[in-house]
């Protein structure tokens, strides 16, 4: 499903696939995430702001009005349908709202041999998800318990700061 | 949150620029018995005085208010915060008791330790530790949300933490401004009031919270140790005034492995440890976000990071001490 969502996201996917893929995300909120993640990076990487409150919203409206998720004249959303935003809501209110991490990293040391075969690539995209939950857990009570959105756009860069 | 627009952003940092040069002259060093009393009275005026006011919280290029309230009257230490722009938000404490809105939809804990920590109340009452790493300069006089202010700087006594440097009341000896500095010693983080009331000003009213709060669970879990014990570890001299808080072994969210966490703090700033079985899930080796660095290694089987707002050589440091036997 994966390889789908991305398709999707790439607009490669055969429209009439697009029901599935939609209704699978509808029932996954692991796909969901993805979804998210993907998008957020995305964007990013072509030099987007990342991820706003705003932009949530108008996804939600748009995914909404699904299966014709960029046809214009749907994009009233009928209600009762609106499953995305208390996705959004919740995001915009966790201790640490979406962050996209994209890591460059020098190798630290040598990999043991029996891991030799799995080369680190020198320039790494991290799942978001992977490092929100470190720096959540590091940073649970330390910050102001008010200011969790501050890390709504960090990225990591490699190295040290210079 | 407001997002500001890149104009105002880089013409805000111009002038934080400006701002840090111009006060960087004519610095005073204060010794270590004046240093003590000047921290004790900024951590006590924090503590005991009423005060109440806007501040601007600055993260990297994010700029967010809050508006809070905090009222001592020798039977209850409470105070209550509320954020101005952005999605509302409330944060109301009596004594030891937090209630929070919106509800946390995770679950989470805070840390009874920091519940009391906020600006500008981040000082140790008892800083004796503290000078053990950071001596204090004093930089010159500003005026800080209307009020005359004396500017001090934390400078670090290695290359282990960030220079902290903070603008005092010269009336109550509270904090009015603070700002931990990166590498270059750019503002990564700032909070400041803009505009503050104190002692019999203060409109008690304000502290009654204007939504349902939930209350928070307060972590009171101690770590037993002064020195962190992990049985199959070996773990060598961490950076000096580093001292553990906590050592907790739970599930990260959306993990579905236990990870141990190590908490260290100096009095000012923290650095995490985090142990769990080897995966390749993060990349090996150092990355930072602005001034915040991060350090993955392995070790045997295991998977050790380290993270915290310190410079690139400390969270090496605290990596590489972590050693499985």
């Amino acid at each position: 499903m994966n390889e789908k969502l991305s398709a999707l996201l790439d607009n490669e996917l055969d429209p009439a696939e697009w029901a599935a893929v939609l209704d699978a995300v509808k029932q996954d909120p692991q796909l969901q995430q993805q979804w998210q993640e993907w998008y957020i990076v995305r964007d990013a990487l072509s030099g987007h702001v990342p991820l706003s409150g705003d932009f949530m919203q108008r996804f939600s409206a748009r995914l909404s009005a699904e299966p014709v998720v960029i046809a214009p004249q749907r994009l009233t959303a009928p209600k009762g349908k609106r499953w995305l935003v208390p996705m959004a809501t919740a995001a915009s209110v966790a201790f640490v709202g979406l962050a996209v991490w994209q890591f460059s990293f020098r190798p630290a040391a040598q990999p043991l041999p029996q891991m030799a075969s799995v080369s680190v690539p020198a320039h790494a995209q991290v799942n978001a998800a992977e490092v929100r939950a470190y720096l959540a857990a590091h940073r649970n009570g330390v910050a102001d318990p008010l200011g969790g959105d501050h890390l709504t756009t960090v990225s990591f860069e490699v190295g040290e700061q210079r | 949150m407001r997002r500001w627009s890149v104009n105002q952003v880089s013409r805000w940092a111009v002038s934080l620029l400006l701002m840090l040069g111009g006060a960087a002259h004519a610095a005073e060093q204060l010794d270590r018995d004046s240093a003590q009393k000047l921290l004790e009275r900024a951590a006590a005026a924090a503590k005991q005085e009423n005060y109440a006011g806007t501040y601007v919280y600055q993260y990297g290029d994010e700029v967010a208010t809050y508006r809070m309230i905090h009222l001592n009257d020798g039977q209850l230490d409470a105070e209550r915060r509320e954020s101005l722009d952005g999605p509302p938000r409330e944060y109301y404490r009596a004594g030891t008791q937090v209630s929070i809105y919106p509800a946390d939809q995770t679950g989470g804990s805070l840390d009874r330790r920091y519940t009391a920590k906020l600006f500008p109340r981040q000082l140790p009452e008892q800083p004796e530790k503290l000078l053990n790493v950071y001596g204090i300069k004093r930089l010159g006089h500003e005026r800080v949300a209307g009020l005359q202010s004396t500017v001090y700087q934390l400078e670090p006594l290695d290359q282990y933490r960030y220079p902290h440097r903070f603008w005092m009341d010269d009336q109550s000896g509270l904090l009015l401004k603070w700002i931990v500095m990166g590498m270059r010693t750019e503002a990564m983080q700032t909070f400041a009031f803009t505009n503050i009331q104190q002692g019999g000003n203060v409109d008690r009213r304000w502290l009654k919270p204007t939504r349902t709060l939930q209350p928070v669970t307060i972590d009171s879990s101690v770590g037993s140790a002064k020195v962190a014990q992990e049985p199959g570890w070996d773990i060598k001299a961490l950076p000096n005034g580093f001292r553990l808080l906590k050592q907790t072994s739970k599930t990260l969210p959306g993990k579905n492995r236990t990870v141990i966490h190590h908490l260290y703090s100096d009095g000012l700033t923290t650095v995490s440890v985090f142990i769990e079985p080897y995966h390749q899930r993060l990349p090996l080796g150092l990355a930072h976000q602005g001034a915040t660095h991060l350090f993955v290694r392995q070790s045997g089987g295991a998977l050790v990071m380290a993270l915290g707002e310190v410079p690139a050589v400390t969270v090496e440091a605290f990596a590489t001490a972590y050693n499985a036997r």
